[in-house]
């Protein structure tokens, strides 16, 4: 029981090699502004970064063998200067 | 001063909200920004660093046409968001600057404090700002320098992220020292990725160029 309570707690939250993850991100109106959010998951190592201005999307494809937590996720978009509004795992 | 601000601000506020695009005095964490205005009668040119998405340093060159003749200021500058909203349509900012530096009066410096205060809120369609900008100088009051700069514009399409974004921008701006009246100058403006132009003309026929870049 312990064990898969354990287990739960690290899955929880934690996305893995190969995920795509939608991202729905406040304050993303200026494809100008918005450069940094390409930047910083670029430099985090992420295989593909797209933007949609429209429908308020950041939608990243992980590197194989990556991992990224979604507070990391909300830290990245944080340091670029946007707010976090939900975060999706295909 | 601060009351003007907030009535100004509070006036653009409540007739565009409900539905951005700004070089901003603070970009995203680790970048440097360039930036730099031109008219006629002032070059204003910013290099910038962004240590954190609230907190910038800068170095900023400034030279005037005033009726006190040419003047020209070097200042090192901090740059502070004080407040951000983020929704999922818009964003808005207040931002605090302060700078210590020079006026280089014929072969010597004389101290100077700058401070500015900007406030700006953006959607995707619409768009406006206000800043106010004080140079004081240290040693005669009857040289201080106060601008004051109104803008507003709207983008006539709804450009995507990969796209070139262009905007038609109204902008006002009054200095003690260089005008008794509001100046109006329409600019369109152009970004694409990390490269944002502005080419503006009074209405007397002086034109304007303003250019941005962070990396």
């Amino acid at each position: 029981m312990k064990t898969l309570l354990l287990a739960t707690l690290l899955m929880s939250g934690s996305v893995f090699a190969g995920d795509k993850i939608d991202i729905t991100v406040k304050g993303m109106v200026c494809s100008f502004c918005s450069q940094g959010i390409t930047k910083k998951f670029k430099e985090e190592g992420v295989k593909n970064v797209n933007v949609d201005l429209g429908k308020h999307l950041v939608s990243i494809e992980l590197a194989d063998n990556q991992k990224l937590d979604n507070a990391r996720i909300e830290k990245l978009l944080t340091d670029a200067g946007y707010g976090v509004e939900k975060i999706e795992t295909k | 001063m601060f009351t003007k601000f907030l009535t100004v601000t509070g006036l653009f506020l409540s007739i565009f909200m409900g539905e951005k695009a700004h070089a901003h005095p603070v970009a995203y964490a680790g970048s440097t920004s360039i930036m730099t205005w031109n008219s006629k009668e002032m070059s204003d040119w910013m290099l910038t660093h962004s240590y954190t998405s609230k907190f910038s340093l800068a170095a900023r060159y400034l030279r005037m046409d005033t009726r006190d003749g040419e003047r020209t200021f070097y200042m090192p500058q901090v740059n502070y968001l004080l407040k951000r909203w983020n929704e999922l349509d818009s964003q808005a900012n207040i931002y605090l600057s302060l700078g210590h530096g020079g006026e280089k009066v014929n072969s010597s410096f004389k101290n100077t404090t700058g401070a500015a205060l900007e406030a700006d809120w953006e959607s995707r369609k619409y768009y406006v700002s206000f800043r106010e900008d004080v140079l004081l100088s240290h040693k005669d009051s009857k040289r201080n320098i106060y601008q004051t700069k109104v803008r507003a514009g709207f983008a006539p399409y709804l450009a995507e992220f990969n796209e070139m974004n262009a905007w038609f921008i109204l902008q006002a701006d009054k200095s003690n020292k260089m005008t008794d009246e509001y100046k109006l100058t329409p600019f369109i403006r152009l970004f694409y990725h990390n490269i944002l132009l502005e080419f503006g003309s009074t209405m007397k026929g002086d034109s304007q160029f303003n250019f941005m870049v962070h990396f």
